[in-house]
This record gives C-alpha cells, sequence and structure tokens, in this order.
C-alpha cells in the first residue's frame, strides 16, 4: 500500500512538474509573442516577407509558407515509402525476417537528425543540383531530406497499426473473392485509419518542428516560395537568428511569435485530424 | 444450381503436424453437412480447404482431391476468386468491416466490379431480406455496422456472403458466441436456405446438428470417423468411437 | 478531495523547481566562483584548448564556454549572463555597461571559391559585385562558363560583418545566396557547388577549395600581417569584473596557441596591454 502511495505521489509529481514546465514555455513564448504584436501588429508580419530583423522588418509571411510546404512536400514524398515499407513489414514478412525488418526501421528512428542533414548534403543537395542545374539549396532538398526521416517513424508506427487489423477481417474480405490487394486497400487501410492518422502527426510534428536537417540543405533566405532557391521554414530562421537576437534585445520578441506560428500550425493539424475523424465515424 | 462436394483421400498438414488423413466424402447439391468431433479434430481445416482459405497457414500442405461443382478446388490454376465467391464462408465471430451497414454488404459486389448504385441498392436490399435482417436495419443503412448487436452483425455477415450470390455456404460455428434467441434466428435461415445452397457447417451443438442438417461428418485426430445421413447417425451409428462422442463418453 | 490537495501542492512543489532552475543565472553575481565564456565559434577551439592549463592553478573555479555568435555573447556580458564575452565585432553603441577590451590577434579571411572557375585573382570591386549577385557568371570576370553561386553566413556573424563593410559596403549580400551557419558548412559547399563562391576564417585547412587573391594581395599564413580582410576577435570584459575574471582574460590574450586556431599576432613579449 506504501509503495502503492509513493507509486503515485511520483506520477502526480512527474504531471505536475510536466504541465509546470509547459505552463512556463506557454507563458514566455505567449508574453513575448504579445509584446511583438503590440508593437508590430498581427497581421502586417503575416503577410510580409520583408525579413531583416536589425532594421525593424519582421515580415515572417516566408517562413510559414517555408514552413508549410516544406512538410507537405515531406509527407507527399513519404508516403509511397512509408505504404510500402509498413505493408511489407506488417502484412508481408513473417516469423524472424519481421522481427529483424522492425529493428531495423526502429534503429532509423533512433538516428539523429543532423545525420540526415550530412546525407542531404552528400545525396540529395548533388541531386537536385544534377538535376535541375540549380546549385541544389533549397526547400526541394529540405523536403527530401525530411521525408527520409520521417519516413522510418512514420513506418513503424504505421506498421504496428496494420498489425493490428484481426485477421478475421481480412478473412473476411478474402472469403468474398478479394484480391489481397483490395483487402489491403479496402479493408486493411480503413480499418487503420486512427492508427495512421496518428502516426501522420507524429510524422507531421517530427517534420514541422526539424530544424538543424533542414538548415544544412535549405539556404536560408526569406523568399516566398521557390523550391529550388534558397528558402528557409519558422524552425530553420529560428535558429539562424536566435545568435543575432539574444533573450530582452528587440528583436528577441520576434522569435517567440514565430515560435507562436508553429505552435498554431501544430494546433490547427490536430483540430483537422480530428475532424477528419470525427467525420469517418458518423 | 447448387453444387456437390466430392472430396478424395484429402491430407493436410502444418508443418510437421499432420491435421487431415486421407479424408474422402460426397455431399450431394443442396444438402446440408453438419461436421462434428472434438475440438483439434480437424473439421475448421476441412472446411477452410474447401474455399483455399487454408492457403494463409503458414507452412501448410495439402494433398488429395477436392472438387465444387465444377472447380477443381486443389488444382494449381483454379480461379480463387471465383472459388471464394461461388463459396461463401461465416466465421465464428460475427467480424462486419468497420463501415457502415450498406458498404458491408455492397462489399463483395464492388469487390467485384459493380459500380451502379441502383443495382448496388438492390442487391443490398435482397440479400438483407434473405438474412431476415432487412425489417431491423432498413432506414439505418448509413450506419455503423458495429452498432448492431452480435446477432444482428451475424445476420449481416450472412448477407455480405450472400450478396456475391454464393453457391455453397460454410458456415464455421456461425453461433459460439450468440445467444439462444439470436441462434434460432441463424439456425432458421439454414433451414430455409436448404436447396437453394450446399452447405457445410461446423458445430460443437450436437442440438444444433441435428435440427438444420442433412448429413453428419464425425472427425476426430484428422481422420473422418464416420459420414451418414443425419437421423441414422444420431440413432444408430455404425462405429463405437461416433456413439462415445454422442453420448458424451470421449 | 485530499488527492486534489496533494496535486495542487505538488504542482506548487514543481512549480518552484522550475522557478528556482532559473536561480544560477541571477545569483552568478561578481562573487562566484564560476567564469562564463560565451560568444564567437571562432575562438572556443582555441579557449577551450588552454584553459585546463589556467584551471591548474585556479582551483574551484570553474569555468564553461559556449557559442552562441558574438552578438549573443556581447548580449549576455552586458545582462552579466556571461563574465567574457568572445566577439569579432565591436560592441553595438547600445551597450551600456563599460566593459574591456583584450585583443587576441587578427583573424584572416579570404573570399574562397569553387576551384575550377578558372579565376585566381579578383579586383575589391568584383568581389562585391559577385557576393552581391550583380556578376552572374565566372565568364564576367574572365573565368569559366559557369554561373555564380554566393555562400554566406547569417548577420549574426562577425567574419560576415567584416566582408559586409570592407568589400560590400552599402551594397547587399544577393538574396539568392546560400546561407550556412558555420564556417565548416560554408567550406563545404563552397567545395561541392559549382560556381559556389564564399567568405572563410582562415582556421580550417582549405584544400580542395580556390582561395582567391584579392588586387594585388594573396593570402598566406607567413604573411598574414599583409592581408586586408580580417576580423579581430577579442575578449570582453566587464570594468568591474572581478579580478579573477581578468586574469583569466589576460591568460587567455597571452597564448601563443592561438596562431595554431587561425588568430595571428605579434609575437613579441609583454603584449598582453588592454587596448
Amino acid at each position: 500500500m506504501r509503495a502503492d502511495r509513493i507509486a503515485a505521489l511520483v506520477m502526480k509529481g512527474a504531471l505536475a512538474l510536466f504541465i509546470a514546465v509547459w505552463v512556463m514555455v506557454a507563458v514566455i513564448v505567449g508574453a513575448g509573442a504579445w509584446r511583438f504584436v503590440s508593437a508590430n501588429g498581427l497581421v502586417g508580419p503575416l503577410v510580409s516577407s520583408r525579413w531583416s530583423p536589425l532594421a525593424a522588418h519582421y515580415g515572417i509571411l516566408a517562413f510559414v509558407v517555408g514552413s508549410m510546404a516544406v512538410t507537405g512536400l515531406a509527407l507527399v514524398l513519404a508516403a509511397p515509402g512509408v505504404l510500402a515499407l509498413s505493408v511489407t513489414g506488417a502484412r508481408i514478412l513473417r516469423g524472424a525476417p519481421q522481427r529483424a525488418f522492425i529493428q531495423i526501421l526502429t534503429l532509423f528512428v533512433a538516428v539523429p537528425s543532423v545525420v540526415y542533414g550530412w546525407w542531404g548534403l552528400s545525396v540529395a543537395v548533388p541531386l537536385i543540383r544534377r538535376l535541375t542545374g540549380t546549385a541544389g539549396f533549397g526547400p526541394l532538398s529540405a523536403g527530401i531530406v525530411l521525408a527520409v526521416m520521417i519516413v522510418p517513424t512514420f513506418s513503424i508506427m504505421a506498421l504496428q497499426t496494420l498489425r493490428q487489423v484481426p485477421s478475421s477481417l481480412v478473412e473476411g474480405s478474402l472469403g468474398l473473392g478479394a484480391s489481397e490487394d483490395q483487402t489491403l486497400w479496402h479493408v486493411i487501410l480503413p480499418a487503420s485509419r486512427a492508427g495512421l492518422s496518428q502516426g501522420f502527426l507524429v510524422a507531421v510534428g517530427r517534420a514541422l518542428g526539424e530544424t538543424i536537417a533542414v538548415q544544412m540543405v535549405i539556404g536560408g533566405q526569406s523568399r516566398v516560395l521557390s523550391l529550388l532557391k534558397p528558402g528557409a521554414t519558422l524552425t530553420t530562421q529560428l535558429l539562424t537568428d536566435l545568435a543575432l537576437m539574444p533573450a530582452r534585445t528587440p528583436g528577441h520578441d520576434a522569435l517567440d511569435f514565430m515560435a507562436l506560428w508553429l505552435m498554431i500550425l501544430m494546433a490547427v493539424l490536430v483540430w483537422l485530424q480530428s475532424r477528419v475523424r470525427g467525420m469517418s465515424r458518423g | 444450381m447448387a453444387p456437390d462436394i466430392e472430396v478424395d483421400s484429402l491430407d493436410v498438414w502444418y508443418g510437421q503436424a499432420r491435421a487431415l488423413k486421407e479424408v474422402t466424402l460426397h455431399l450431394g447439391p443442396g444438402k446440408v453437412l453438419a461436421l462434428i468431433g472434438p475440438s483439434g479434430c480437424g473439421k475448421s481445416t476441412f472446411l477452410r480447404v474447401l474455399n483455399r482459405m487454408i492457403d494463409r497457414a503458414p507452412q501448410v500442405r495439402v494433398k488429395g482431391a477436392v472438387r465444387v461443382g465444377a472447380f477443381e478446388v486443389l488444382a494449381g490454376d483454379v480461379d480463387v476468386t471465383a472459388l471464394r465467391r461461388t463459396v461463401g464462408m461465416v466465421f465464428q465471430q460475427p467480424n462486419p468491416f468497420p463501415m457502415t451497414i450498406f458498404d458491408n454488404v455492397a462489399y463483395g459486389p464492388r469487390i467485384a466490379g459493380l459500380r451502379q448504385m441502383a443495382k448496388l441498392r438492390q442487391t443490398v436490399e435482397d440479400s438483407l431480406k434473405k438474412a431476415a435482417l432487412w425489417d431491423e436495419v432498413r432506414g439505418k443503412l448509413r450506419r455503423s455496422a458495429m452498432s448492431l448487436s452480435g446477432g444482428q452483425q451475424q445476420r449481416l455477415c450472412i448477407a455480405r456472403a450472400l450478396a456475391v450470390n454464393p453457391q455453397v455456404l460454410l458456415l464455421d460455428e456461425p453461433t459460439a458466441s450468440l445467444d439462444p434467441v439470436s441462434t434460432a434466428k441463424i439456425e432458421e435461415l439454414i433451414v430455409q436456405f436448404k436447396t437453394h445452397y450446399t452447405m457445410v457447417i461446423v458445430t460443437h451443438n450436437l442440438q444444433q446438428a441435428a435440427r438444420v442438417s442433412d448429413a453428419v461428418a464425425f472427425f476426430e485426430h484428422g481422420r473422418l470417423v464416420e459420414m451418414g445421413p443425419t437421423h441414422d447417425i444420431f440413432t444408430a451409428p455404425r462405429e463405437r468411437r461416433t456413439e462415445e462422442f454422442l453420448t458424451g463418453r470421449v | 478531495m485530499s488527492s486534489r490537495r496533494q496535486f495542487l501542492h505538488a504542482m506548487g512543489v514543481a512549480g518552484s523547481g522550475v522557478l528556482l532552475g532559473r536561480w544560477p543565472a541571477w545569483a552568478g553575481g561578481p562573487e562566484a566562483r564560476y567564469i562564463t565564456i560565451m560568444g564567437a565559434t571562432s575562438c572556443i577551439s582555441y579557449v577551450k584548448a588552454v584553459l585546463p592549463e589556467w584551471e591548474r592553478t585556479h582551483h574551484g573555479v570553474k569555468v564553461a564556454v559556449t557559442g552562441g555568435g558574438s552578438y549573443a555573447g556581447l548580449h549576455a556580458l552586458a545582462l552579466a549572463q556571461a563574465d567574457i564575452a568572445m566577439a569579432d565585432l565591436a560592441p553595438p553603441g547600445s551597450m551600456a555597461v563599460p566593459v574591456r577590451r583584450y585583443l587576441l590577434g587578427r583573424l584572416p579571411i579570404v573570399l574562397a571559391a569553387w576551384p575550377h572557375i578558372g579565376v585566381d585573382r579578383l579586383s575589391w570591386g568584383q568581389a562585391g559585385a559577385l557576393l552581391a549577385g550583380d556578376i552572374v557568371n565566372w565568364r564576367q570576370v574572365g573565368g569559366a562558363d559557369v554561373p555564380v553561386v554566393t555562400v554566406s553566413r547569417p548577420e549574426s556573424s562577425g567574419a560576415r560583418e567584416v566582408v559586409q563593410q570592407r568589400v560590400l559596403g552599402t551594397r547587399r549580400f544577393s538574396p539568392d545566396s546560400i546561407i550556412q551557419l558555420s564556417n565548416g558548412a560554408v567550406l563545404r559547399t563552397v567545395m561541392e557547388t559549382p560556381g559556389a563562391v564564399g567568405y572563410l576564417e582562415a582556421t580550417a585547412p582549405m584544400h580542395r577549395v580556390r582561395i582567391l587573391s584579392m588586387g594585388s594581395r594573396s593570402f598566406s599564413p607567413h604573411a598574414w600581417r599583409l592581408w586586408p580582410l580580417y576580423a579581430e576577435p577579442s575578449l570582453y570584459v566587464r570594468v568591474q569584473a572581478p579580478k579573477e575574471v581578468r586574469n583569466l582574460a589576460v591568460f587567455l590574450q597571452g597564448r601563443p596557441k592561438r596562431q595554431d586556431f587561425g588568430i595571428y599576432f605579434e609575437q613579441r613579449p609583454g603584449q598582453a596591454d588592454a587596448r
């Protein structure tokens, strides 16, 4: 009983600490963003892409668009790979090969993102350079790097979900004369929708929040969407300008404003996802 | 129109374990065969050979000859898709897909390529009527199949199987998870379906076998011990083992 | 209800824990036995290399070295979050705290280009036009027919500031420049990207890129005094800093080893006076 009480206390303490830290982050970011909005307005910075913080130009449009574009691109590029890997791992391989496959995927999840950035410099950038004749640095390369990065994470979550589809459903479909492929598309994937959208959110979160791997290949300029010329995302610009505008300098609030927009983008996604799931249930 | 079923020297191995040994039997068209026997005797294995669902088992080997109507079931070049459309299957646990009632029944026809909405609607309505579910779900076809009771779900699965116009129905303990009222409804259906469909039903419920079947096959340790008309088996079994099983002295 | 009280209690404890986590930053007054050095990344390797020597003779003093760039270092110094700032830049005029500067020497900055551009030498005007994006093909300066790709660093970089002031003047860096966060990343990008040109702190080995001559001058480590483009990495300390801190700054200013890290200085004795 005593051990139970202690365990409960530890759990509550951990939860409380988590909430406290989270609230503190929210307050710091929120306060900075509030100061920024009161000084610069809410809409102005959002519709301008003129970013020159030392000259007090704080247009973040290019970064918001950049974040969305790079993330969207990564998801589109990753989708076929995720589908192939998760279906292979969940429905084709069995026994020892399946376990090995999952272990290898897990290993890739644990690769630090700077390594993916390095891969991007060594492979993605030269590839884009050769294909397009540009310098190779830009959102397209960043999208490729992110795609490669989220494939293992997304695949492993998708794989676990697909594996949990009861075989009675699969046999129900096969028993009606459906092929394996038809069963996959019409029964297994729809039945896995909840888990898949969970994996999707994690993948989006990782892509949206990724900084260093993107920074290494995106080029770092405030430009509204050209896939092949240097661009930037909210996170990469945060990283770049943190050194320029340390805490308690005038421009620093702009960084809080950007961080807030990252949170807003993520919140919108969570909301969209809950709507999609609600609709499919109704 | 309902086909006959002929099985000759059927052997099935799972890896090293032999699940069926030299099973030979014949079932006339439109008849209902009940498979009885202790757990693990090979009844379900036998059933799953008839629509080649057995293929899904890892390391399985099947030998012998099985004919369902015109289908040489075990031939290498048999069209498994066509076979499975002809030989429908209903499982022990109701397994409706997590979609609407309508989509569940329409699944088979859609898979087969039917796209016209009017025809789909007609097929769904006919199938639900045949499965005696129509009155309970009309006007609720857009609801999730998961909102139905267990007995309703099982009848939905029967309707789903009927929607592809099968000629044979395989029923793997279809009432094992149902209450007595739902069980009675399913049994009623089976009796109604006689002569329209050739049926093979696995059951642990001997009264059920007696109520619905024309013939009974008793399996033990992978062997077909005895098969005969239902009345004969229950009143005058030829084999001692059959009698012991039927009287509970296993 | 008791569990809710427990929960609130735990919240309070956790909350104060989080707040207390910031305590050392406020408490790090002049008497602290901790010394924090912060700022330009170009100085970090050197400082870290010689620190153990100083720490051996100053028991009980812990020194932490972090990067963040020249701006961040100077800013932290002004806010008393750091005791010594490393900077390639002069402190901004807005800095209210009086500081003392300890010049470490010169950090030469060179223009580096992709090896196959077919050009060895640029005039200052050409260099500026290249970095500003006005010259778009190496052909325009007598080289190969390769488009120019400019590589630069963020605004917080001291090297960028030097190039901005000495080479570009009032012009701005090309908006198509690839921005890389570190000297090493610039080096790699210039090395691998056809037609690339950028500027490097002459610390790292620079083979596999072409170091361009400027006007009549060519960079050579032995004749560093003649090379016209350089930053002046320095340490900054608050005037009221405790003796230990000033002592450390003087120590760091006096180690000849910094030449190994690309910081060049006149090798004569007794030059440790602050400017």
